[in-house]
């Protein structure tokens, strides 16, 4: 079983999850850190947009500055996704500790949260090309970037989901929700709240859940760590002149960052 | 420029910002949310579009992401020389 290292729940900003998820990948890549898994929640409410959205597209940038919610653009594609009250896991990996092609990959690495839920008696599923469902409806979204041979892969898992506000913040295309199989988000995304009604979720509790989940899913084993003192440093240089750049944030320049 | 929403069946949704005279690109960005590895090519696909009449772009990105060894997942080189059509149709 391989040893891979467990950063646990880190509460912060936007810009400095998306800090943190490179500077472990850039690390691993170096071979300064293990692979390593972990999990983070968004402080304040944060919307990510995949790295070949168009913000002004995508989201109502007045009314998101208005509810205080955060803007960043990720280092891997996908849609935006508005983070309120999720659960996030990033997870970096050598390449060639798995030698899956994309798609096979995602699918992989999702057992993981697969294997967390199904431990909670939900019956999740993957979905292709990046979805995880629970009862035909998705409960968790995932992307994946790939750089120096290292994957850094990172998602959701919902534990509640404010549709009103979700959509009073992203422009959604009407074309995309026709070409859904089914028209309403409400309909098509669910959360452990619509699964639990009853049950209130500790972070602490999830993250253990999960935790096994990968551990089951990876063979691994996971031994909790802390951020080294180069990714320490390496966060703060992407968090400053990166993720809270408009250069980035706007997608702007074609200058590669 | 012209915007170009365009849904790809069984794939993601490319939203384009096209300038097209006399059925050649003049300027281009391919907006969505889709996934390129690297991610960096899509300055270099934007880049290269410039100046193609719209019925080489197909073959052109064909290609261009098998010499490079870039993969698209979301949509394939037909779907966007469809989605720069859709928009003359």
């Amino acid at each position: 079983m391989k040893n891979w290292r467990l950063i646990k729940i880190i509460e912060d900003s936007g810009a400095k999850q998306m800090a943190i998820d490179e500077a472990i990948l850039l690390s691993r890549a170096k071979g300064l850190v293990p692979n390593t898994l972990r999990f983070f929640t968004w402080k304040p409410s944060a919307i990510t947009l995949g790295f070949f959205q168009d913000l002004n597209q995508e989201v109502n940038t007045a009314k998101a500055k208005d509810m205080k919610v955060d803007l960043v653009r990720r280092y891997s594609g996908g849609g935006a996704i508005f983070h309120q009250d999720e659960l996030t896991y990033s997870l970096v990996i050598l390449e060639k500790d798995i030698r899956k092609n994309i798609i096979d990959s995602y699918k992989y690495l999702c057992q993981g949260v697969i294997y967390g839920l199904n431990s909670l008696g939900l019956k999740a599923e993957f979905k292709p090309i990046n979805d995880i469902l629970v009862n035909g409806k998705k409960i968790s979204g995932n992307a994946q970037t790939r750089k120096n041979g290292v994957i850094l892969q990172h998602g959701t898992i919902l534990l509640s989901v404010d549709v009103e506000k979700m959509f009073s913040l992203l422009q959604v295309s009407d074309e995309k929700i026709k070409g859904k199989l089914i028209a309403n988000v409400k309909e098509r995304v669910t959360s452990l709240k619509n699964e639990f009604p009853e049950k209130t979720w500790k972070l602490d509790e999830l993250q253990e859940i999960f935790k096994l989940g990968f551990s089951k899913a990876l063979d691994i084993n996971l031994n909790t760590g802390d951020l080294i003192k180069e990714e320490k440093y390496l966060i703060q240089e992407l968090y400053l002149n990166k993720y809270l750049s408009e250069d980035w944030n706007y997608r702007q320049t074609y200058k590669s960052l | 420029m012209k915007n170009i929403d365009y849904k790809v069946e069984d794939g993601k949704l490319l939203r384009i910002q096209v300038d097209i005279r006399d059925n050649i690109i003049k300027d281009i960005k391919i907006y969505g949310d889709f996934f390129i590895y690297p991610e960096t090519a899509i300055f270099e696909i934007e880049r290269l579009l410039i100046d193609k009449n719209l019925n080489v772009v197909a073959n052109f990105l064909d290609n261009f992401i098998k010499k490079e060894n870039i993969k698209i997942i979301g949509f394939s080189p037909k779907d966007l020389q469809k989605a720069l059509n859709y928009n003359i149709l």
